[in-house]
């Protein structure tokens, strides 16, 4: 793809005057850690860029009303090292602190992670998990929000209209939740999900039980496979060992059966027994840190 | 050895590292050359067939194309890249551009326009049409179809055998023969600077190429021999090379952008892009090795055979030098009666093979010393016991009549590597129950130091001091980054006595260089570093000679130190080696100018043992290496600080042939990993830090005792980690790489 033409809005006022006049062709580069290298591949294509990266006014965390809203170009850097998503949203905190390269970490973004639509998008998962929901605006400037689901349509596919922009992403902030994430990859540092599990859950320190668990499975279909069946395996139970392995058999066999006929398959289903036991380990082990924590402040 | 030099053995920095790490370097991507055109190569999209139409009407509408090539109007005279003397016999088999593609890769067309831009976006636009043929993608295949000859004229497929004593009597006799099958793959070079050339006609019937190759008189020859020219006509400059390791050693962009160039008159530059390198250059040949073991009671071998095939890719190139090199080694590392290796070069339709640091090397060895492993396990003797009763010693012969092994201190390797990395206490204390299993592993290996026993080997070099006390050393020598230019100045300094920092030597130049066989085959150190010796003690004996015809005295009264020439005890007539050169001049009408001409007198083995500590996940099959040390008979590092950059940089190849790296195809010979973002390499973080241990007991014909380390450093380092990793979980992996799909199929069985 030859850039055409490329304009860089200063304020949304000028994105929107951007937005009107955009086409099939129109490319919004947000960070560009994908995008610039589509670019390069084909360059016989002409595409018309605008970049997002002068909006000020689209990179922030704030805590808002219950909430927690990320402004679309918030970078995986800026996210990794707030406290709000540290407190609220640990699974996020952990994929944004683990994709790519500490380069990559400095120039993507939320917004561009999500529109990317790659079924290896760090984020994805942990964003299901915490429920989050996406903010729209269109070309003529409607807003509009959208559960994060329904926005993938397939590889690299969207349901995004032409000129239409991703805002903002927002999730709620859930009393007593705790959330964790692990990523596998064929290598410890720079690499690509082949497989990501994100959990959030509510957790009664009394009861020492978790309740409304949600898990989502990420690199193994379009959208991360929401694994309610494996979910419900430890909610409201004990964790014991025996829980642990019947949790750990089932998340893999829904993965088996989400990547059926894929030569992936056997790797991933192994990969997924180890890798959802250092999911909930890893979970009750900072549960149990951070009430020491708490108990220490008192 | 009794230590008195000065600056041999001491780490002198490179050259040229302040303007690399502060990014000021020029390599040839970044050298402006004015008004020069950009080629965009077509290449093949798919892995066999035939060109039946190519329509470039929409390309030459893109503005600023000047002429796109291809097989119709480009000469089909043959040649291999990898050849790089007159007279040498490997079969000719590439054509500058072709119609009947054998790979995807294949160069198809060349699109030349005034922007790299305008050449890219109208390659993109050439339509090409074929005829498709069922492709050939490994070497198995081709045994068993072996119908669908890839090439007319030449074969496809040879055959070669070497051996010693008597392997069909020791096998008859033996009750047990242990036999393993090990498969290496095929594995991109990875250098930082991709592959680029640039060629310019010097506008009176010659042709400037200049290009980061190894060998400027190989390319020399192969495009004289391409574009029909005089060798005299052809002027080759190498320049700053970001990476090689074998990569740039064939001759591979140099014809078509001189064709081009020549074609056009005008200067042109082809510059490929990671895919393209993946791809369209070379690769480390892929091997499936056959190894029949006998052993005796004791443990010592009786008889081994080695058959190994070797996946050429589609162009032999130097496929069978590789598979000759690649099987004289097993030869020289165990004292084994009899021996027979018999290697198989056969084509596929997959990128082309050829030089890959070690050349051969890493996958004999990959292929014996893992199975030395698990013949140890089942006579169930320790690797390392196994190893000692069979290494061989110095000065043994090699009994196929190769070169004698010279200094071959293996087995100081081993007992001293055994000592430093704790082997026996880690044995006992190794973790083998749970989810992290540990593990170790260690592997020997030997490889050459030259060409002396093959081909040709020499050089010549040309030293001469100036008037200021400067030094320049003419050479054909090519700096690659691991510090050669810097060793061989120390190797001068060390003779004439002065600072390292006072010579420069220069590079490869076709128009200005004394020959030279250029950097491969470990002879750089070895062979060149001893005509640099040479060529300083002749200049030192002429200095002498001049400066007491200057100083009216006999010879045997001067002195030269530390910069300063003079007469014994008389300080009053001592002067600067600068003033003496120039009074030598102005009296003696004569230069201090000397033309040193060496042949190489041996080829003694270099040899490593390397140690490795893993810890396997179970549950993911990723594997992680705890320790590694690498021990190596060096003979003597004539700066330490390169030779370890040499083994730490070996070691991460290693670890990358033994886990990751792999170029893979999908069942019509499209390769699915042809980025860095795919094709994984081992990266800071995955890295071990890696101790070393240097032998320094010398070598006779080496400089100051030195021998090679680039290319071994990398050998036995892919074994000991599968070692490591086999003995951590008790399975018996033996198909490179062990991936974390295949770690967990193994345990799973």
């Amino acid at each position: 793809m030859s850039i055409a033409s490329f304009y860089t809005p200063n304020n949304m006022e000028e994105l929107k005057q951007c937005l009107i006049v955009a086409d099939e062709n129109t490319k919004l580069l947000s960070g560009g850690t994908d995008l610039i290298i589509k670019l390069r591949k084909k360059i016989a294509e002409d595409v018309n860029v605008i970049d997002l990266s002068a909006l000020k006014e689209m990179k922030y965390i704030i805590k808002d009303n219950g909430n927690i809203r990320i402004g679309a170009c918030t970078t995986f850097s800026q996210i990794a090292s707030d406290h709000l998503i540290n407190k609220y949203a640990k699974c996020l905190s952990l994929a944004a602190a683990e994709l790519g390269s500490v380069q990559i970490r400095n120039r993507a973004t939320i917004g561009g992670n999500i529109a990317n639509a790659s079924p290896a998008a760090d984020s994805m998962a942990p964003l299901l998990a915490l429920g989050a929901k996406i903010l729209l605006m269109d070309k003529k400037g409607n807003k509009s929000m959208v559960g994060l689901e329904s926005l993938i349509t397939g590889v690299g596919k969207t349901n995004l209209d032409v000129g239409q922009i991703i805002l903002e992403i927002i999730f709620p902030i859930r009393k007593d939740c705790y959330s964790y994430f692990v990523k596998l990859g064929s290598r410890k540092k720079v690499s690509i999900s082949r497989l990501n599990i994100a959990i959030s859950a509510g957790y009664q320190s009394k009861s020492k039980v978790f309740e409304d668990v949600k898990i989502y499975v990420g690199a193994v279909g379009v959208v991360p496979l929401n694994a309610g069946k494996s979910a419900l395996l430890i909610n409201n139970k004990n964790i014991d060992e025996e829980a642990l392995e019947a949790f750990s058999d089932s998340l893999a066999e829904e993965v088996e059966e989400a990547i059926k006929g894929r030569s992936s398959m056997p790797y991933k289903r192994e990969a997924t027994k180890g890798l959802s036991k250092d999911l909930l380990n890893s979970l009750l082990t900072d549960i149990s840190a951070l009430e020491r924590e708490e108990l220490y402040d008192r | 050895m009794t230590d008195s030099l000065k600056y041999v053995g001491k780490n002198e920095p490179l050259h040229d590292i302040r303007h690399k790490v502060t990014g000021n370097m020029k390599y040839l991507g970044d050298m402006d050359f004015g008004n020069i055109l950009h080629v965009k190569l077509v290449l093949s999209t798919i892995a066999n067939g035939k060109v039946i139409k190519i329509d470039t009407s929409l390309a030459d509408k893109i503005p600023g194309v000047v002429k796109i090539y291809t097989y119709e109007n480009t000469p089909t005279i043959k040649y291999s890249g990898s050849s790089w003397f007159k007279g040498e016999n490997t079969p000719n088999t590439e054509t500058l551009l072709t119609q009947r593609v054998r790979f995807v890769g294949d160069r198809v067309a060349a699109v030349v326009a005034e922007t790299p831009e305008a050449a890219k976006k109208a390659a993109e636009l050439v339509r090409v049409e074929y005829e498709e043929y069922e492709p050939i993608l490994n070497g198995e295949e081709y045994l068993k179809t072996c119908k669908n000859k890839l090439h007319q004229e030449e074969p496809d497929y040879y055959v070669k055998e070497i051996s010693c004593g008597n392997v069909e009597e020791a096998f008859e006799k033996a009750n047990t023969i242990f036999h393993d099958i090990i498969e290496t793959q095929k594995i991109h070079h990875a250098a930082m600077e991709n592959h680029v050339c640039v060629a310019v006609p010097d506008f009176i019937g010659g042709i400037e190429i200049y290009s980061p190759c190894q060998i400027v008189y190989g390319v020399q020859y192969n495009v004289a021999h391409v574009l029909n020219m005089p060798l005299n006509k052809v002027r080759v400059i190498k320049v700053p090379t970001g990476g090689s390791f074998g990569g740039k050693q064939e001759t591979i962009l140099e014809p078509i952008c001189a064709f081009i160039a020549n074609d056009l008159n005008k200067a042109v530059k082809l510059e490929f892009e990671r895919r393209e390198s993946i791809l369209a250059t070379r690769t480390r040949n892929a091997t499936k090795g056959n190894v029949k073991t006998v052993v005796d009671k004791q443990g010592h071998i009786i008889a081994r055979d080695i058959e190994v095939l070797l996946d050429a890719g589609a162009y032999t190139s130097g496929g069978c030098k590789v598979s000759i090199a690649l099987g004289k080694k097993a030869f020289r590392l165990y004292r084994i009666p009899n021996q027979r290796y018999k290697g198989i070069v056969v084509n596929t339709n997959t990128p082309i093979g050829g030089a890959c640091r070690g050349y051969g090397s890493p996958q004999l060895h990959a292929i014996t010393e893992i199975s030395m492993d698990n013949v140890a396990r089942s006579i169930g003797i320790d690797p390392v016991e196994f190893r000692l009763k069979n290494l061989v010693h110095p000065y043994d012969e090699d009994p196929t009549g190769a070169p004698n092994l010279g200094n071959a201190r293996i087995m100081d390797c081993v007992e001293k590597g055994v000592t430093e990395f704790r082997w026996y206490e880690k044995k006992k204390n190794i973790k083998k129950e749970g989810r992290y299993k540990t593990g170790i592993g260690m592997a020997c290996a030997t490889h050459g130091n030259g060409y002396y026993g093959a081909f040709h080997d020499f050089t010549r070099m040309n030293l001469r001091m100036l008037e200021d006390g400067s030094v320049i050393l003419e050479t054909g020598l090519h700096e690659l980054g691991c510090g050669t230019l810097v060793s061989i100045a120390q190797i001068v300094a060390e003779v004439l006595d002065i600072e390292v920092s006072n010579i420069h030597v220069t590079e490869g130049d076709t128009k200005y260089s004394p020959y030279d066989l250029g950097s491969q085959a470990s002879r750089v150190t070895y062979v060149c570093g001893t005509c640099a010796k040479e060529a300083a003690i002749s200049l030192k004996k002429l200095m002498i000679n001049e400066a007491a015809k200057v100083l009216n005295v006999s010879e045997d009264e001067i002195e030269m130190k530390g910069g300063f020439i003079g007469i014994k005890g008389d300080e009053r007539k001592t002067m600067t080696y600068g003033g003496m050169a120039a009074e030598i001049q102005k009296k003696n009408k004569k230069e201090l100018y000397v033309s040193q001409s060496y042949d190489s007198k041996a080829n003694p083995g270099s040899y490593a043992a390397h140690f490795a500590e893993v810890i396997v996940d179970t549950y993911t099959g990723l594997v992680s290496v705890n320790d590694y040390l690498a021990a190596h008979d060096i003979g003597r590092a004539i700066n330490p600080g390169f030779v370890e950059g040499q083994i730490m940089g070996g070691v991460q190849m290693g670890i990358g042939m033994a886990l990751y790296e792999e170029i893979k195809f999908d069942k019509k010979g499209i390769p699915v990993n042809d980025t860095l973002s795919k094709y994984h390499l081992v990266n800071a973080p995955d890295m071990p830090k890696v101790r070393t241990l240097l032998i320094e007991e010398g070598e006779e014909y080496g400089p100051y005792g030195a021998k090679s380390i680039g290319e071994i450093c990398t050998v036995p380092v892919a074994p000991a980690i599968v070692n490591a990793v086999n003995d951590a979980l008790g399975t018996k992996l033996t198909s490179l790489p062990i991936t974390p799909e295949k770690i967990l199929a193994s345990i799973r069985g």
